[in-house]
């Protein structure tokens, strides 16, 4: 195999040799080699195939643009499809694999899709698969799932780890190339804030391939004297390897480093890339120019690249793209791949110039042809040799193993446009320019129409310092750095006549023929013509097609390119990983996690964990022996029952309320009144949402005149704590009232069952606990064990006599401790969400399953709460037509009919007869439990006028779990109606 | 989209919740005949394209309720206050 | 208080809250951790219109006033961190359960109202050379000394959980979240520090 490497020259380190694998060949390369540019150092020019044809592609660009060289990088978990061969930075032991071909890069048999091309013409999906029907899901998708497309993800999970971080500046520069830097110089000397972020592992962008002067010095010797400088100012921040993928609302920029790709693995504690979410005062966006290129017979041959590139590829990487060039110009860009490629040692045959009044530029000693135009490119897996047609219209055909091509440069401006602008259509230098963002953002340098040297690096020191001066810094005004400038002056030719087919987009196969097709057959419109053409899509986003895609289109349609415009830009730049968006938010850790002060003691106790919101809850307390969950659960209720029980209820939100006009707020939010309530008193509130319906209940308790302490449920907390924000500073400002979330700072358990007030007796410091000093609803401050400050709820949620006792939670751990060792005597239990579910279903007490938002507090049995003397939340709608109807669906208890008979939550409800339909339907049952009092399966339901039909006979439509089964409605308490174990 | 929170100062939308129209005002009153009025204080919101007052909450910082002038097309804000300084008199200012 | 040893407070980390040397094993550890607890922490709402009369109070107890919004105020004992409109976090080390809620109460009680957090929150101090940029990994507040200065004060959110953050010298911060949350943002926190090496005091 024959090396492509030049003797000399490039920015590569030379006494480094990295070994790599290509499809499992072995190569070395240099280090600051890219993939790309070792792989052509090794000769190998073919790097995939294309996406429809599976024609032979190599690197066309030299950067992120490239939509031809795509890889798969690394193997197993690592994998990563559509990596850029061109950004691939070289390191030891890289392992890559082409895309797209099957069995071989070299011999593809979808490459018989050429031969098939004229069905693949724009809109073949559309037009080929469309009957019959069946056909679609079945044979026509896979088809071409499997021959068309990139690489295939990897399904194991990512080794690497993924990090996000905010970044905040006075100005960001985005871009590190001529304009950029001296834009950041001119931030940074000013002693602005700076951060500038590069594609690429070094700043330079275009420098970095070009053979210029600065100053009288080397170009690349500019950039890394403007990079030691900025590197020493302690507020500029440089970002190598890092991408600015899209502009946001607030000038908030999002960027992405990556921070470890260039390296086999992260090292240890490293992360593999990190997101970064920018916000700057302002930016300037510096991010040069892309060149085009042209549209002729075979340019997408291996060997046929930009003028840039393949002038960069010497410059930067020491590798000459072939023995025998031939450039294709209509622009300054290719004289000077002539001159550096001759210079670099490479034979460059001739230098076509389509411009017949080209200016005269110094092409050294190559033949320049003016006027005349590549009409073909000769060859099947590369180039052979080049026709091309004269000026007079005479052909001649060309040997070369290699093409340059420039078709003029098009402004990087997508990121000017990500939120919602349009760039604008700029005739003299054939190309879209930025639209005017303000002073948000500001193009500079190329991005901004500056093609050349000189005029880029003062455009980015002038926008610059105009954007400092406006955020009040006073930038000093140096003379810009002198550089030489060859007149860029354009002249488009969007496409030439050939004889073979001639490609727009390279990565989508879209050839010149597809547009104009497109055009005929109706798709008229820019967006339209995207989609059916495929012109401009997947990874590469036309960066290279879309102006020479939109001429042909306006060509086609007899329009300006100005008034077909360009498709909508969005985020992102490039590709962003998965990894990259989610960060370190995965797995465990895709939502924090909430733990009670006695999780760790419950877990000593073999708790069972359930999920409710972020907390975890213990669900049950297996005990060894038990053969399920019914066994431990039934054994909890029992024992709550019949002695003493102890539940962790610490995750009930609570709110501290306190103010003179605390009374009259809770009057407002709750639906029941407050005015009543004494001192040391629980209450049992309601709330309603304004349209009517319930939003949460809990207990309220009032610990002084103007300090009361709510509760709510665990799973509305945050939401309760949101609802009185509202209705205090945006309804009621004028009320003094304070309220803030406690729920942490106590820990809560409630200790239920006839033997609950002997145990506690046993821990409360100074009181007599009975039903003068402590009774039912009774709510105060207490001591406990000698000093802690705790308070008491004589409250039920069990229907047992219950209390709830509520520690700072630093203690709630030796607490709970205590209380077990207290209740021991009693064989006291703990017992989980489960249970407590029982217990109050037992008690026909409502929770989640009826508070379903849609039920109003009659539905639920608790109209009478409902006070008609206040204004309150929700009141005024909770009285329409539709809110109390009498028909609607209320609250009512279930029990099967027959002995052993299991009831299901979710079943629908039937009238005896009734077929089942939607129209029959007479509700459903929202809770279920199996009763160890009753001996028997309970339930709770919301049935139509439910609650004047206890006792009647109904029919069970479990349709989910297929089953039918007769049942009773009847009163929802199923347990001690009277509520006689509250006093016990 | 970045709000500036009066207490806060700027904060990325992240850290808000969105509320809607808060050009809406709570009835006075409970009597059957202003059932329309609730109606459409509960149901009814504008949805201009264009310039809006809404709610924000600050629920990942102060726990303010915001009313913030914005272009629901550009995201452009105009102003922010706080929802309790609509009728109270101004409260301590964030030192600028 | 009794001398019972089962009342002694337990942070929300318990056994995982272990000191030594972690991560990247570097000569200076670029972030330095340290729980604060027992920890009294009090949070203060003033009553409708009284933030004068609030503020006269806290000076003359407690040698400061309540600091302006994005503030912290330092008096005796105590620390005042604005938390809040009209809403403050007063913290204090080494007193007695319940003794700082009384002295305010005391002080002001019908000036403002008062919560005991002091179980409510998990309080750490982070600092270090890498401090800033380990916080800047979870909250959008830009924490440059020019703009968050020595007695900056904020609420925010970091790794999906609600922050109060503070500076504590110049490359120091005292943070506090809810104590349920205590475990999990302890994994954020020490996993994000680890490429600049920690120590955990």
């Amino acid at each position: 195999m024959t090396s492509f490497r030049l003797p000399t020259g490039g920015l590569v380190d030379r006494n480094t040799t990295l070994r790599f694998q290509f499809d499992a060949k072995s190569f070395t390369g240099h280090a600051g080699d890219s993939l790309a540019s070792a792989l052509l150092a090794n000769g190998v020019s073919l790097m995939g195939r294309s996406f429809k044809y599976h024609r032979p592609r190599g690197a066309v660009t030299g950067g992120s643009a490239e939509p031809n060289a795509l890889v798969e990088l690394r193997t197993g978990a690592r994998r990563e499809p559509n990596t850029r061969a061109t950004m691939v930075e070289l390191f030891e032991g890289l392992e890559a694999k082409s895309q797209n071909r099957w069995p071989s890069l070299e011999f593809d048999v979808g490459a018989i899709n050429q031969l098939a091309s004229p069905l693949l013409v724009a809109g073949f999906y559309y037009k080929t698969f469309m009957w019959p029907k069946a056909f679609w899901e079945k044979i026509y998708e896979p088809l071409i799932r499997r021959a068309a497309g990139l690489g295939s993800a990897v399904h194991a999970p990512d080794p690497d780890s993924y990090e996000k971080i905010y970044g905040h500046c006075d100005l960001l520069v985005i871009g590190g190339g001529a304009a950029g830097l001296m834009a950041a110089l001119t931030a940074g000397r000013a002693g602005a804030r700076v951060m500038i972020a590069d594609e690429h592992a070094r700043l330079g962008g275009a420098l970095l391939g070009e053979n210029e002067t600065i100053n009288g010095k080397p170009s690349i010797q500019w950039v890394q004297e403007a990079l030691a400088e900025l590197a020493s100012m302690k507020e500029v921040t440089i970002l190598p390897r890092t991408t600015v993928f899209g502009w946001f609302d607030g000038n908030i920029y999002g960027a992405l480093e990556r921070v470890n790709d260039h390296v086999a693995t992260p090292p240890e504690y490293e992360p593999r890339q990190r997101y970064w979410r920018i916000a700057a005062k302002a930016a300037i966006l510096a991010t040069g120019a892309e060149e085009r290129p042209l549209v002729f017979g075979n340019n997408d041959r291996p060997g046929v690249m930009q003028a840039s590139a393949m002038r960069g590829l010497a410059n930067r990487y020491g590798v000459a793209a072939g023995k025998s060039v031939v450039v294709f110009t209509n622009n300054h860009s290719g004289y000077a791949t002539a001159r550096d490629l001759t210079a670099a040692g490479v034979n460059v045959a001739a230098l076509i110039d389509s411009r017949a009044n080209a200016p005269k530029l110094n092409a050294g000693k190559v033949p320049v042809l003016k006027g005349a135009v590549v009409s073909d490119v000769e060859g099947s897996r590369n180039v052979k040799s080049v026709r091309v047609v004269n000026a007079d219209g005479g052909v001649e055909e060309i040997a070369c193993d290699a093409v340059a091509m420039s078709g003029g440069f098009s402004p990087v401006v997508h990121l000017s446009c990500h939120r919602g602008l349009k760039p604008v259509w700029n005739e003299k230098l054939a190309a879209f320019l930025p639209p005017d963002t303000g002073k948000e953002l500001v193009a500079a340098g190329a991005a901004a129409g500056n093609m050349t040297l000189a005029a880029a690096l003062a455009d980015g020191a002038e926008k610059a310092a105009k954007l400092l001066t406006a955020l009040g810094f006073k930038p000093k005004t140096a003379k810009p750095p002198q550089a030489d400038g060859e007149p860029y002056a354009v002249s488009p030719l969007w496409s030439v006549q050939s004889q073979h087919k001639a490609f727009v987009d390279f990565q989508n196969d879209v050839t010149a023929k597809d547009l104009p097709l497109a055009a005929r057959e109706g798709y008229k419109d820019v967006e339209l013509a995207k989609r059916y053409t495929t012109l401009g899509m997947a990874t590469d986003q036309g960066k290279l097609s879309n102006v020479n895609g939109i001429a042909l289109l306006a060509g086609a349609t007899g329009k300006s390119i100005a008034q077909v415009g360009t498709t909508t830009f969005r985020p992102n730049y490039t590709p962003v990983s998965f990894g990259a968006f989610a960060g370190p938010f995965t797995g465990h850790h895709f939502n924090p996690v909430r733990k009670t002060p006695m999780h760790a003691w419950a877990e000593e106790q073999g708790a069972v964990f359930v999920e409710a919101g972020l907390w975890y809850r213990p669900q049950w307390f297996p005990r060894a022996g038990e053969k399920g969950w019914l066994e431990s659960v039934t054994r909890e209720v029992l024992a709550a029952r019949n002695s003493v029980g102890v539940c962790d209820v610490s995750t009930l939100g609570k709110i501290d309320i306190q103010g003179p006009d605390a009374g009259e707020f809770l009057n407002r939010v709750y639906c029941n009144g407050w005015s009543t309530l004494e001192v040391g008193k629980a209450r049992y509130g309601l709330m309603l949402r304004e349209d009517g319906v319930v939003f949460d209940d809990g207990t309220t308790s009032r610990l002084g005149p103007d300090h009361f302490f709510m509760t709510t449920t665990t799973a509305n907390a945050a939401r309760v704590l949101t609802h009185l924000e509202f209705c205090h500073q945006a309804l009621w400002p004028e009320l003094d009232v304070q309220y803030v979330s406690v729920t942490e700072q106590w820990g809560q358990m409630a200790i239920a069952g006839p033997k609950a007030r002997a145990t506690l007796q046993k821990l409360v410091d100074g009181i007599t606990l009975n039903d003068e000093t402590f009774p039912y609803m009774a709510a105060r401050p207490v001591q406990i064990m000698g000093g802690i400050p705790a308070r008491l709820f004589r409250i039920s949620f069990s229907g047992e006599h219950a209390y709830e006792l509520s520690v700072p939670a630093d203690y709630a751990d030796a607490v709970i401790r205590a209380v077990m060792h207290a209740g021991a005597e009693f064989n006291i239990t703990p017992y989980g969400t489960e249970a407590l579910s029982v217990m109050r279903i037992e008690k026909g007490h409502v929770a989640g399953g009826e508070l379903n938002g849609n039920t109003t507090a009659a539905d639920l049995g608790l109209g009478r709460m409902m006070s008609t003397k206040k204004d309150y939340i929700g009141r005024m709608m909770a009285t329409r037509e539709g809110m109390t109807r009498a028909d609607r669906e209320v609250f009512v208890g279930i029990r099967p009919i027959g002995q052993g008979q299991k009831l299901s939550a979710g079943a629908h409800i039937l009238n005896v007869g009734d077929k089942v339909s939607l129209e029959a339907d007479q509700g459903y049952i929202t809770a279920v439990a199996y009763s160890p009092m009753l001996e028997s399966w309970i339930g709770l339901a919301l049935v139509q006028r439910g609650n004047k039909r206890h006792g009647e006979k109904v029919r069970v439509f479990d349709g989910l779990r297929g089953q039918h089964y007769d049942a009773e409605l009847c009163d929802p308490v199923h347990f001690d109606p009277e509520n006689r174990r509250l006093h016990v | 989209m970045r709000i500036h929170c009066p207490y806060c100062g700027e904060r990325p939308a992240e850290e808000f919740t969105f509320q809607g129209d808060a050009d809406v005002r709570r009835p006075q009153g409970n009597e059957p005949s202003q059932m329309d009025e609730w109606f459409d204080y509960v149901y009814l919101r504008e949805n201009p394209r264009g310039r809006m007052k809404e709610y924000w909450h600050h629920s990942g910082g102060c726990r303010s309720w915001l009313i913030v002038e914005r272009d629901t097309d550009s995201h452009e804000v105009f102003g922010v206050t706080a929802a309790r300084e609509r009728k109270l008199s101004p409260q301590r200012k964030r030192a600028s | 208080m009794s001398d019972q040893a089962q009342l002694r407070r337990i942070h929300t980390l318990g056994k995982h809250y272990v000191p030594g040397r972690y991560g990247k094993p570097v000569a200076t550890p670029g972030i330095r951790i340290s729980m604060v607890h027992p920890v009294s922490i009090v949070s203060i709402i003033t009553r409708a219109g009284k933030t004068k009369l609030l503020d006269a109070a806290m000076l003359s107890k407690f040698g400061a006033e309540l600091p302006h919004p994005g503030g912290t105020m330092q008096g005796r004992a105590v620390t005042f961190y604005w938390c809040g409109a009209e809403q403050y976090f007063a913290v204090a080390t080494g007193m007695a359960e319940g003794a700082l809620y009384d002295a305010l109460r005391q002080a002001a009680g019908d000036l403002a109202s008062f919560s005991d957090q002091s179980h409510a929150r998990m309080m750490l101090k982070v600092e270090g050379p890498a401090a800033r940029k380990l916080l800047a990994k979870g909250t959008p507040v830009d924490l440059h000394p020019n703009i968050f200065p020595e007695d900056g004060s904020a609420v925010t959110q970091m790794a999906h959980v609600g922050v109060h953050l503070a500076a504590d010298g110049p490359n120091g911060f005292v943070l506090s979240v809810f104590r349920g949350f205590g475990e999990s943002f302890w994994e954020w926190l020490t996993s994000q520090a680890a490429e600049f090496g920690y120590e955990v005091r």
